[in-house]
């Protein structure tokens, strides 16, 4: 369960890949008109934290879905992205509630399912941060709850299924022989 | 097992390594990589290695540089013994293939300086040892320049010049040109002349070997089955083994002993040639990347608008297999691309066949790198151009044949080998019938058999009455089967004619520099430094670098950035909202010096993102059940929601400037080293998060050059939005991991393993990050403002 040193540049060149999908979003996300009702606008938030999905993926190692999503939140933040240091501090946020699915797992679980749970986890991260940060206190109960859900649905969703399925379409082609994830085949499921 | 042996005493005479017996096997592999393979090298020996692709060459140096089995897994069986000298971190320099794919650091030093902290070097020594180093790798730019916008000759050097300061007993060079063109390959072979006339020890693998033959005294033949072939003096082997060599097409056919290429421009000149009618002309086209802003910011400056062409003007005819060559950067694929119709002109007048009903794409367009090309996961579908599934339709079985790809319809296209891949590009491209077929250094990157399948196949179009246009390096390739040829030099064209009247004119070829010369020329042109585009977290203006917040430690400023935006989080007034505004705004001034102008721009994107927030709170915020409020549509706006959102807004306005503080204030490889001096980071994790961040600009280009490719081939198949994502993606991710692997193979080769890599404390640094007084000053300081602001405003 080591970090090697290719793991780590890996981790790097995705994340930084995803800082970037991350700022072409927020830009994406600022013009688009399902922003005025946040319970819709949540349906976006899951590919907010899909560094923590694509890397623990591949890479499978303890740690990898917050130091994904924190290398991801930062790149983001430092190209210019409109949420300024919060886009590195919610990257945190998300990546540790995908964590948290993975550690359940033990590290050792990346099914369909448990890929679903963790960065649906990551939508709780997301929430607990906009609660405090984004004024999410400040919506009506309902509107919180559907909030929260949607949220998580898109997580699963966006940052979930959109990396199992990219992750085996790379893995398919060989690219990925010398990673955890061409290792634990049949372990997975 | 294999049995790694240091050889503690040596000898007169005894070798530097010795393998015996040696077998490499790379994992999910039948075959071995290399087969008994048994081999010496003495001190002070130049060892060339020459063989076709997937023999083995690379890994042999792998090995003998300890990174096989270390950093790259692979069983291995037999004997290595290797001296004591070369045990020491750094012993061993190592020049990979892929200029793009070595480096872990943003400028030149720190480049260098890199392998220096792995073997603990001292600070106060490693100015003068760099600088050494980049003199004799004969590489003069300042060493504050950016690695990332070198040449690739000049990145070759530098990976050299990190080598010679470790002071490198044994230097390996990987096919160090196989991605430059003539002029940087000219560059690489000078130093390696120099090296050897130096007596360094020495083993090379190249495959555009002839520069170096008359210099490289043994050579090392390999079989494709990964054994060695032959192995002896230079001269020797090359009489003994020339029709073998020929052969294996590791020399261009009809080249003769002595490397004469008259016979082989003759044989070409015996084609028949009567151009036919015109398919594409162009009429003083000019070209530049410069946008229209910008060429008017710079008119207005009385600065010239830097074209990539200039006037050119010329005719593609049927039959014809026009060869456009000259050096890098003097516009040859944008040529091909204004060609194919992927750009528009500047200026000029261009004519090029219009889509009709029987030909829907009149000309086919082939990039450089064929993974660009696929839009399918799958072979079978990539050749019919929409999903067939088991159900493989006749004239796709027919080229699969043709191409020889049979039995690899199931595959991904981007699991096919090199060859494979190019096979399978060309393929799709002429599937269906085209007027011209215009391919971007179609050889690039390929072994010598796939080269000649794919110019038999474009000879074969030629033949046919199609119009063949490609660019190349390899003047081989023209003398062979060009039928004609355009030399561009700086943006406009240079020669236009046959390939016969060219091989006549030495002097031009050598001035375009179309050959890989014996000898360095005096360069008449600087050295090239690439404008690539320089992000700002990447580079960080000297101004603001030199301010007192630049000059304050990176990991604390961060620290006091994140403490002070939580609690800028419980400012619950529009009074306290713009007072935490205005704090970062006054520092951005006065601590980071910039001008207003400078932080009004900065700050410019953020307003409208404030706005919608306003808004969105006004019209869904919790109330109370007496508050007043408006019903517009569905929407139930209140004071209460304006008044939240506006707070809201500001908050965020403050935390975004305190971001834009630091951004414009902290150069991130500081950052990177703060973590590991200050913050007890392992260097494994900073200094490899450094490596992939750098990675960065290449994907820019990257993702370019696929939207590009997208824009071409999209026209005619209909997919859905969600497929399309994963053909973006592969291309993108794979080559990710792929620089990611070959970056941290480079950064271990460099003495960046074990401890050092684990313990900030077994390595030095070349930047110091010094945490000082200043740095709790601004901590408290900003925490006593901010909370005063809250206490204090209500």
């Amino acid at each position: 369960m080591k970090w090697k040193l290719r793991d780590i540049v890996v981790t790097a060149v995705l994340a930084t890949a995803c800082g970037a999908i991350y700022l072409g979003w927020d830009l994406l996300y600022k013009f688009l008109p399902s922003s005025i009702n946040p319970v819709v606008a949540a349906g976006f938030n899951g590919l907010w934290w899909i560094a923590a999905g694509i890397v623990p993926y591949i890479i499978r190692r303890p740690g990898a879905a917050v130091l994904a999503e924190a290398i991801g939140g930062f790149v983001e933040f430092a190209l210019g992205s409109p949420y300024g240091i919060q886009a590195f501090t919610i990257g945190i946020a998300q990546g540790l509630g995908v964590e948290l699915g993975f550690a359940l797992g033990g590290y050792k679980k990346y099914n369909t399912a448990w890929m679903l749970l963790a960065t649906g986890l990551g939508g709780v991260g997301n929430y607990i941060y906009s609660y405090f940060y984004y004024g999410v206190n400040d919506y009506t109960v309902l509107t919180q709850i559907g909030y929260l859900v949607v949220t998580m649905l898109s997580g699963a969703i966006l940052s979930g299924l959109l990396s199992k399925w990219v992750g085996d379409a790379v893995k398919r082609t060989g690219a990925l022989r010398n990673f955890e994830i061409s290792r634990q085949v049949g372990k997975a499921s | 097992m294999s049995v790694v042996t240091t050889r503690t005493q040596l000898a007169l005479e005894e070798p530097w390594v010795d393998l015996s017996n040696l077998c490499v096997t790379y994992p999910g592999q039948t075959r071995p990589a290399l087969n008994s393979i048994d081999f010496s090298l003495y001190e002070g020996e130049a060892v060339l290695l020459i063989g076709p692709s997937g023999c083995g060459k690379s890994t042999l140096a792998m090995v003998v540089a300890g990174l096989i089995p270390e950093s790259v897994e692979a069983t291995v069986t037999g004997q290595v013994i290797r001296t004591e000298i070369l045990e020491q971190p750094g012993a061993i320099g190592y020049v990979f293939q892929d200029p793009e794919a070595q480096f872990c650091q943003l400028t030149v030093g720190q480049e260098v300086a890199f392998g220096l902290e792995n073997i603990g070097m001292v600070r106060e020594d490693m100015d003068p040892v760099i600088l050494r180093a980049l003199g004799t790798a004969g590489l003069q730019v300042d060493a504050n320049a950016p690695n990332y916008a070198l040449s690739g000759g000049m990145k070759q050097k530098l990976a050299l010049a990190s080598a010679l300061a470790m002071q490198a007993k044994l230097l390996i060079f990987d096919e160090p040109t196989a991605n430059l063109d003539p002029e940087s390959t000219t560059q690489v072979f000078g130093q390696i002349r120099e090296l050897i006339h130096a007596k360094k020890t020495l083993l090379i693998i190249e495959h555009k070997f002839e520069g170096l033959l008359d210099v490289v005294p043994r050579v090392v033949l390999f079989n494709r089955d990964g054994t060695i072939h032959q192995s002896g003096p230079t001269e020797d082997v090359l009489d003994k083994e020339w029709e073998w060599l020929l052969a294996e097409g590791l020399i261009p056919d009809g080249v003769t002993r002595g490397f004469n290429r008259k016979s082989l421009v003759a044989n070409n000149s015996e084609k028949n040639l009567t151009p036919g009618t015109e398919v594409i002309a162009a009429e003083h086209l000019s070209f530049t990347y410069v946008n229209r802003r910008m060429q008017k910011r710079l008119q207005k400056r009385h600065q010239p608008v830097g074209f990539a062409l200039e006037d050119v003007s010329l005719t593609i005819r049927q039959g014809e297999l026009v060869a456009i060559v000259g050096p890098n950067g003097s516009g040859k694929s944008t040529l091909l691309s204004l060609l194919a119709g992927l750009r528009k002109p500047s200026r000029g007048r261009l004519e090029i066949p219009l889509p009709t009903a029987e030909m829907p794409v009149p000309v086919a367009f082939g990039f450089q790198n064929p993974e660009h090309q696929f839009i399918f996961e799958r072979v079978g579908d990539e050749l019919a151009n929409r999903y067939v599934d088991q159900a493989i339709p006749k004239d796709v079985s027919q080229l699969l044949l043709d191409f020889d790809l049979a039995g690899h319809e199931d595959q991904s296209p981007f699991a096919l080998s090199q060859g494979q891949k190019r096979r399978l590009s060309v393929a799709v491209m002429v599937r269906d019938p085209h007027q011209a077929y215009l391919l971007d250094e179609p050889t690039f990157g390929q072994d010598a058999r796939t080269e000649r399948y794919i110019m038999q196949r474009l000879a074969g179009l030629q033949r046919a009455e199609r119009a063949v246009v490609m660019t190349t390096h390899d003047m081989d390739l023209v003398w062979r089967y060009a039928t004609r040829v355009i030399v561009l030099v700086e943006g406009r064209i240079v020669f236009d004619g046959t390939p016969q009247s060219l091989f006549e004119k030495p002097d031009l070829m050598a001035q375009a520099r179309l050959l890989v010369q014996s000898k360095e020329q005096p360069a008449n042109i600087p050295p090239v430094v690439q404008q690539a585009g320089t992000h700002r977290f990447i580079q960080v203006d000297k101004r603001q670098a030199q301010s007192p917040i630049g000059r304050l430690n990176p990991g604390w400023k961060l620290i006091t950035t994140i403490l002070v935006m939580g609690i800028a989080m419980f400012a619950r007034h529009i009074d306290q909202g713009i007072a935490l505004g205005i704090v970062p705004i006054l520092l951005l001034w006065l601590g980071a010096r910039l001008t207003p102008w400078q932080i009004a721009k900065r700050m410019a994107p953020f307003i409208l993102f404030f706005a919608l927030y306003t808004w969105t709170l006004t019209a869904y915020s919790r109330v109370g059940p007496h508050t007043p409020t408006l019903w517009i549509l569905w929407f139930r706006l209140s004071w209460v929601g304006l008044h939240n959102g506006l707070v809201l807004a500001f908050r965020m306005l403050a935390s975004v400037a305190f971001g834009v503080l630091y951004v414009s204030t902290t150069d991130v490889t500081q950052l990177v080293v703060s973590l590991t001096q200050n913050f007890r980071v392992p260097p494994r994790f900073s200094y490899g998060t450094l490596a992939g961040i750098r990675v960065f600009p290449l994907f820019e280009e990257e993702w370019g050059k696929i939207r590009q490719a997208r824009a071409l081939r999209g026209k005619d198949v209909h997919r859905s939005r969600l497929t399309r994502i994963v053909t973006y993606a592969l291309p993108l991710m794979i080559k990710a991991i792929r620089i990611g692997e070959r970056v941290s193979i480079a950064m271990e080769s460099r003495g960046f393993r074990g401890a050092v890599a684990d313990n900030p404390q077994s390595r030095t640094y070349y930047l110091d990050t010094p945490v000082t007084g200043w740095d709790f000053v601004y901590l408290i300081g900003l925490v006593v403002v901010t909370v005063g602001i809250l206490v204090g405003i209500h």
